[in-house]
């Protein structure tokens, strides 16, 4: 009864915050995260005692971000729709195993991170690793995403302009390599400390760091010759 | 002042705050003087502005929907047979109740349906009393092996079979003996016999054929009855005046279904006229054997006929009423007529025989 009393307050104070709380943003303040960590942990206890309810309270809440990080590494709108799925199923069948030793968020993130590594290898007859020309200025007929507009203020023409940019950007994270995408992905677009990526990844707090000079390296040559003068 | 290449390599962790005060300053003194270096970290900076500037990207329209309907699916899949079976209190009582109600109710039916297999095979229970009459000797002749029910039914290839120690032959040699025959007059017989037995011992192809019928229509024999032939037995010898070893164990099988028992002055005519009776009636394969003074008729017989039998045998000898045993069975049924010696003509038989 308290259980339930407490998911369902919990889901209406999600609801009232307009379903989709924006869990990347409060997790980049200490105090939200842990705030965040200590949501988590109650309704992964709950979920983990045979509560299915609960889990819908965490992916209200992590779904967004789970969405980018999906999006940003196979750089496909739809792909990073059945990742997220496949990636939250994934951790629904496996919540028993979390024991804890990291942030729930974190190893939820983890959890994605492999799947889209699966989907990109999947496909791998497509043009994920191709570097973007700049002759062929990618095109979305469909699925194309809804970028939050940064102020309905601004001119069209400079979304549009800003919309390719951000695209062409896209395209270059995507051609390189695996690895070094999806940690720059990790650390310059979601912000995620060291620690965490450490963890996420499994790979020691050195290799994080070397690993991110590379990549940024690798991602400055690329965006330059897109680009030409940053 | 330090190398180009050293100081990139630090850009990443300047960049990201993670040198100490001292680092920094090596870092910054290099900068201010290498203006090369300065626009490689411009760069670096400037491409963290630009990623750190990407939209976030709304996920598609009912993501939630979809993720939570999948996860209710596979959870349905799961939870729906093994929630309702263990959830309700949490422990698997539910399938190991099943599982030991289940057990128990196939113990109960494989013991019912194997009963009257296994009666046939069942020993008659022996009483301490006869165990202990018994001379080691006589036990040194008590086959340890239990008979096949299989074998031929046929008591006079049993009989000199009985004899004979291979297991081959044991097995195929149906153990039912007169009560209260000793083990060592019946070797004599059966030495006396070997003529017979030669041709005996091919026998069993010609009542191949009733063995399945006899096996199979037979009703399962009841215990009581083989018991009471059992304490027949030692009734028997706990009358004789000398303790006579018990037949082995062979005799005690429930094979013979019918007997009659008969007192006569003259057993072997009596065994003539008995077996004109029976072939009178209709009886087939009778024969006809002697052992320790006891001549015993058997025969194949219609069981409509057993009372007439038994009517026409009273009116030739004394019938022993107590043991002779008729038992319901197939239509041809097997007798046993076994004829003493009245007790003043033959010494060995107890008075009153």
């Amino acid at each position: 009864m308290e259980t339930t009393t407490l998911i369902w307050r919990t889901m209406v104070h999600l609801v009232a915050r307009d379903g989709t709380k924006p869990a990347a943003s409060l997790s980049h303040t200490m105090e939200g995260r842990l705030q965040e960590k200590d949501e988590d942990s109650q309704f992964v206890a709950l979920c983990q005692g045979g509560e299915p309810a609960a889990f819908e309270v965490l992916v209200r809440r992590h779904q967004k971000r789970m969405f980018n990080i999906a999006y940003r590494m196979t750089g496909d709108y739809e792909d990073a729709g059945d990742v997220v799925q496949e990636a939250f199923l994934s951790a629904y069948r496996t919540i028993k195993q979390f024991r804890g030793e990291a942030k729930f968020s974190t190893w939820l993130y983890g959890i994605v991170v492999n799947h889209a590594r699966n989907r990109i290898r999947q496909a791998g007859s497509r043009a994920y690793h191709e570097p973007v020309s700049l002759d062929d200025p990618p095109a979305r007929a469909e699925g194309t995403p809804a970028f939050d507009p940064p102020s309905r203020e601004i001119p069209a023409v400079d979304v549009l302009v800003r919309k390719e940019t951000q695209e062409k950007v896209q395209g270059c994270i995507n051609g390189l390599e695996k690895e070094h995408g999806e940690i720059i992905i990790l650390r310059d677009i979601q912000g995620f400390s060291y620690e965490e990526i450490t963890q996420m990844l499994g790979i020691p707090d050195g290799t994080v760091k070397s690993r991110l000079s590379r990549a940024r390296n690798a991602l400055k040559d690329s965006l330059k010759k897109v680009f030409g003068d940053l | 002042m330090k190398q180009c290449g050293d100081v990139e390599n630090q850009f990443t962790a300047y960049l990201d705050g993670l040198l100490g005060t001292g680092e920094r300053k090596i870092v910054e003194e290099h900068l201010s003087a290498c203006s090369h270096c300065l626009r490689k970290l411009e760069d670096l900076r400037r491409i963290q502005e630009i990623l750190a500037g990407l939209d976030e990207i709304d996920p598609p329209p009912g993501l939630t929907e979809k993720i939570l309907s999948r996860i209710h699916e596979g959870g349905e899949r799961k939870e729906g047979f093994f929630r309702k079976l263990f959830f309700p209190l949490h422990i698997k009582i539910p399938v190991q109740a099943l599982a030991t109600v289940f057990v128990v109710v196939l113990s109960v039916y494989i013991y019912r349906s194997t009963l009257p297999e296994m009666g046939r095979f069942e020993r008659p229970p022996m009483s301490p009393q006869v165990a202990e009459k018994r001379s080691p000797a006589v036990k040194e002749n008590v086959p340890t092996e239990r008979p096949v029910i299989s074998a031929s039914p046929e008591p006079s290839l049993r009989q000199t079979q009985a004899g004979k120690k291979e297991p081959a032959q044991r097995q195929a040699a149906a153990p039912e003996v007169a009560a209260g025959a000793s083990s060592a007059p019946k070797d004599n017989n059966t030495a006396g016999h070997s003529g017979a037995v030669a041709e005996r011992v091919l026998a069993p192809e010609r009542h191949a054929a009733d063995v399945p019928s006899f096996s199979k229509a037979a009703p399962p024999p009841g215990a009581g009855q083989i018991r009471t032939r059992g304490t027949a037995v030692r009734e028997e010898n706990s009358r004789a005046p000398e303790p006579v070893p018990a037949p082995p164990l062979r005799a005690e099988s429930p094979d013979v279904r019918n007997r009659i028992a008969i007192i006569s002055d003259n057993p072997r005519q009596t065994a003539l006229q008995a077996a004109t009776i029976i072939r009178s009636l209709g009886g087939t394969r009778i024969e006809e054997t002697t052992k320790d003074g006891i001549v015993i008729v058997s025969a194949w017989i219609d069981t409509d006929v057993l009372g007439e039998l038994k009517d026409r045998l009273k009116e030739i000898a004394s019938v022993d009423e107590p043991k002779s045993v008729f038992v319901s069975g197939p239509k041809s049924t097997f007798i046993e007529i076994t004829i003493r010696r009245t007790a003043s003509g033959h010494k060995g038989n107890p008075a009153g025989r």
